[in-house]
């Protein structure tokens, strides 16, 4: 098999290869991003280590010092699209116009300067390279705009519900451009724009494969110019450009005399080993990218003014961080099963363009996914469980374990269904997928349209609950503008951009242990009951107390030595008043008063009294003589409770 | 030509009018709804609580009635055939006072089993573990005895059954483990909705109850009670009156409990449930309480399980046979 013929199997394999990966969704999806020696470099000078698999971009990177160029010429896959395209026949580049464009020209060296200005940029802990890494840009036109075009144009057949996204038409233009700049001069983007292909190009300063020109086999046909991918003059008479070469073995196979071949060589001749660079223009090239970021961050985005919808996916690290990380790939916009994540335009500033961000009025975070986590290739977005997003569990581990929150969402009262029109709706509930739920619902007495006074439940939510999923914002049925939306207030990964909330505190004690009341003994744990909650615990009986206001409830269960056994609940009302107002709801007929709290009824085997913005109720389960005595005696000490809980 | 034959035994005008007679005279008399309601003054020992071999002869009395057999373990045969898994509705939301009675639950196991009936292929069950021990009883998922279960640890099934105003996720044993369900509610007031008794029971099998409360249950009680599921296995009602109570429900109130001694026993849901809030009702007017209508939490959700889209029962009185043993 002749060497061409090889490579050309090898990039057959190596694009057949990417595009399986492109359609996993899992962390294998980023073996072509890893084995990227600019995406490793970024990553080392941005964060000063290199993130998990990065390292497998030494399998590149030390054959390179070796081979030169073999990536671009043999494994690349955008490399490899360019090379399918260049193949075509277009008038523009047919005849002795194509052999020209394929000697080397001087603007091929500006992809070194693009790669010293984006190393600078890592330096200022930016990763803007990702923008112009050629793995990246492929991953993300691919799987951002040209798979979701063909998927709506097919019909879906790819999947139930077309992605699509943000931002889809500008990447599939920029990938089409570029790609039609090959009908002009072939390779344009692989020689004279792709930071990735100067990296290696430097590289292979060292590379002791080198090429041998016979001049006395040369009839001067430059059949070896026809093919040429990489410009780097093959021709004899003219030095071979090492750091330009792609290794695509065409003018080997092209040339009739076989006066051209690659040979193992220490000391080449007429060849130019070093890539052509001049020094002002490296300078320039590093002071135009170390002076772009301050530029961009001067803008919107890292300022002290975080854009409200700047919603990141979960477990994405401080916005600094982030950028510093972030190549925009796109590998998990791609993978995310709800669709949730797109393309920043303007949310993160300039410098934050087309990283992800969540836009949950086209798909919510689902609570037990991971998978943008697994895929992203740098740690922008750290690998996470769903045990550690404790989205529809209970955070585990220590007490303070708190889930990942990417935002939190607010209600728009004024496009509410049931806060403005009267209209029952409870869609945001049902689909908040907390546990228990950040949205709660409230009965509430309104006047509708036609003045007639009805009762709907009207939506709240508890900010130290939501997680910021989105998932009440996608469902929302006021279609255009929601009336539940998620801002990125309240995220995990920022100490800053967050509301200032005092942690919930440990349940109150409101109820006395063992002992504190004479001859009784609490037999279980307090159990506490948020407002929106406490229908699990009396449900049916909850809305009694949700309209009267209660803000929490704590029970507990407790023996008295005489074999009594009693439930004694303790519900914190809004006001002394709303406790009032309740305890003078309940019928008194058989009861009689004694002196317990504010105010107090006993109706033998059952006694409740109320005591400032408390209500309590004390029952038991027998009937005795003594019972009464020991319920009032229990009271005394909960009330003792509620008067130390008060000074 | 006119025939002077004798006309023959069966005319053709004989076979249309006894065509006709049989669906006109079905409809004439609509089949009644059984309610047996079996009470006993003598059913609590000497410290207040029921008597546990009193409650199993009110059980048996009650279920042979209705059945009309002459034996209370050919009366359960009628409910469950050996080899079929019956889940037992409890009601503990309100823990122990106003609970569906463990004497009752006990005795039930007892004469399941005497049918035929494994004890593994008993499962008492309601939402919480927590309701099943405040209740009283001891949860066990073991497989050699009556397991008891909460929906939380069994879990829902992942299928939303949907009907009418009403979209739920059915626990596990109801869905999945039970071929047959016997519901067996309390006799008691509901803050909300009026009444809870055997159409409201229900409401322990789906995962949103808290969701079908407003406008007093209606239309969503009955709407719960439409799903295939829990129509198809509901296969009798007994409503524990033990203790029943008639007002400051579903929590337990021991003001407003009184000793009623006795059970409902009914397939109709619907007639059980109309008889238990007329029951209800006048326990109200005795202890000079308004009645349910003037508080605006009239069950107006057992007339709509009784209407026309639903058919689950009759709530027309006429239409119900009342027996009292």
């Amino acid at each position: 098999m002749t060497l061409p013929r090889l490579r050309r199997l090898s990039q057959i394999l190596s694009f057949g290869l990417f595009a399986v990966l492109l359609c996993l969704a899992d962390s294998t999806a980023r073996a072509f991003l890893e084995i990227d020696p600019l995406i490793a470099l970024t990553n080392a000078l941005t964060t000063h280590a290199l993130y998990r698999g990065l390292l497998w971009s030494l399998a590149i990177l030390i054959p390179t010092f070796f081979l030169g160029r073999f990536f671009c010429g043999w494994i690349c896959p955008l490399g490899t699209l360019h090379h399918l395209v260049s193949n075509l026949r277009w008038e523009s580049k047919s005849g002795r116009r194509r052999i020209e464009s394929n000697r080397y020209q001087r603007w091929q060296a500006f992809k070194y300067y693009l790669l010293f200005a984006l190393l600078a940029a890592a330096l200022c802990r930016s990763a803007l390279a990702g923008i112009f890494d050629p793995i990246a840009l492929a991953v993300r036109s691919l799987a951002l705009a040209i798979l979701p075009a063909l998927n709506h144009a097919l019909g879906a057949p790819l999947s139930v519900k077309p992605a699509h996204f943000r931002q889809a038409f500008p990447l599939g233009v920029i990938l089409v451009v570029i790609l039609a700049l090959n009908l002009r001069i072939t390779r344009f983007w692989c020689r004279a724009l792709c930071p990735l292909g100067a990296l290696l190009g430097l590289a292979s300063r060292w590379s002791i494969l080198g090429l041998e020109k016979h001049a006395g086999h040369c009839d001067e046909c430059n059949r070896c110019l026809l093919h040429c991918q990489g410009g780097d003059d093959p021709i004899p008479g003219a030095p071979w450009r090492k750091a330009e070469c792609h290794l695509c073995m065409n003018c080997v196979a092209d040339c009739p005399e076989n006066g051209i071949r690659f040979r193992f060589l220490l000391r080449p001749r007429d060849t130019v080993e070093r890539a052509d660079l001049k020094r002002r223009k490296v300078l320039a090239g590093l002071a135009g990218g170390a002076a772009a970021i301050p530029m961009l961050r001067a803008n919107t985005g890292l300022s002290a003014e975080p854009h409200e919808r700047l919603i990141r996916p979960p477990a994405s690290l401080d916005e600094k961080q982030f950028l510093s990380r972030c190549i925009r790939c796109g590998e998990c916009m791609r993978v995310c099963p709800s669709n949730a994540l797109h393309p920043a335009v303007t949310e993160a500033g300039w410098e934050g363009l087309w990283t992800p961000v969540v836009v949950p009025r086209v798909g919510y975070c689902e609570p037990s996914c991971t998978l943008c986590g697994q895929v992203c290739p740098t740690g922008a977005i750290w690998e996470f469980t769903s045990k550690e997003k404790a989205w529809s569990e209970p955070p585990s581990g220590t007490p303070d374990a708190r889930p990942i929150r990417i935002g939190t969402a607010f209600y728009d009262r004024g496009r509410c269904l049931p806060w403005a029109m009267a209209t029952d709706c409870i869609v945001c509930e049902e689909w908040c997928p907390t546990s228990p739920k950040a949205v709660y619902l409230r009965p509430a007495e309104v006047t509708d349209a036609a003045g007639n006074s009805r009762q709907v439940r009207q939506p709240y939510l508890d900010p130290e609950r939501c997680v910021g999923c989105g998932a009440c914002e996608y469902a929302c049925p006021v279609k255009d503008r929601p009336a539940v939306y998620v801002t990125s207030v309240g995220e995990s990964r920022s100490k800053t951009n967050q509301i200032l909330l005092a942690h919930p505190a440990r349940p109150p004690s409101w109820l006395p242990e063992s002992d504190e009341a004479p001859g009784w003994k609490k037999t279980g744990e307090t159990r506490a009951f948020e407002a929106a909650d406490l229908w699990q615990y009396v449900d049916g009986d909850a809305e009694r107390y949700l309209r009267a206001g209660v803000r929490r409830t704590l029970t507990a269960v407790y023996r008295h030595r005489d074999g009594i056994e009693a439930v004694a609940d303790v519900h914190l009302m809004a006001s002394p008043a709303a406790a009032t107002a309740f305890f003078e709801s309940e019928p008194s007929a058989g009861s009689r008063t004694i002196a317990l709290g504010d105010e107090g009824r006993s109706y033998g085997q059952s006694v409740t009294f109320r005591r400032g913005p408390f209500f309590l109720r004390l029952t038991a389960y027998q009937d005795s003589p003594q019972t009464e005595a020991a319920l009032v005696s229990l009271g005394r000490a909960i009330e003792a409770r509620l008067t130390l809980a008060a000074s | 030509m006119l025939r002077n034959g004798p006309k023959p035994g069966f005319t053709r005008r004989d076979l249309l009018r006894a065509g006709l007679a049989g669906p006109l005279a079905a409809r004439a008399a609509p089949e009644k709804s059984k309610v047996v309601i079996a009470r006993d003054a003598s059913l609590r020992g000497a410290g207040g609580s029921a008597d546990s071999g009193r409650v199993l002869k009110l059980l048996d009395r009650a279920v042979q009635s209705f059945y009309a057999s002459d034996s209370p373990l050919d009366a359960w045969k009628k409910v469950a055939r050996p080899g079929e898994v019956v889940g037992l509705k409890v009601n503990c939301l309100s823990g122990r006072g106003a609970a569906t009675s463990t004497v009752l639950v006990d005795a039930l196991c007892e004469r399941l089993q005497q049918a035929g009936i494994r004890q593994q292929d008993i499962v008492i069950w309601d939402r919480l573990n927590s309701d099943l021990e405040s209740a009283g009883f001891r949860v066990t998922s073991r497989k050699d005895r009556v397991r008891c279960v909460g929906n939380d640890a069994s879990g829902y099934d992942t299928d939303l059954a949907v009907y009418g105003s009403a979209g739920s996720l059915l626990s596990n044993t109801l869905a999945k483990t039970c071929d047959a369900v016997i519901n067996l509610p309390v006799l008691k007031d509901h803050g909300i909705v009026g009444v809870t008794l055997a159409l409201k029971n229900l409401f322990g099998a789906i995962h949103n109850p808290n969701k079908y409360h407003t406008n007093a249950g209606d239309p969503y009680v009955a709407d719960v009670n439409m799903f295939p599921a829990i129509r198809r296995k509901v296969r009798l009602t007994i409503c524990d009156g033990i203790t029943a109570q008639y007002e400051g429900g579903p929590s337990y109130m021991p003001q407003w409990s009184w000793p009623y001694n006795g059970l409902i026993v009914a397939r109709d849901p619907v007639a059980l449930d109309q008889t238990g809030w007329q029951i209800l009702e006048r326990k109200r007017a005795e202890k000079g309480m308004k009645p349910l209508r003037a508080l605006n939490r009239e069950p107006v959700y057992i007339a709509t399980a009784a209407d026309a889209r639903h058919r689950l029962g009759t709530n027309d009185p006429n239409l119900i046979d009342v027996v009292e043993v």
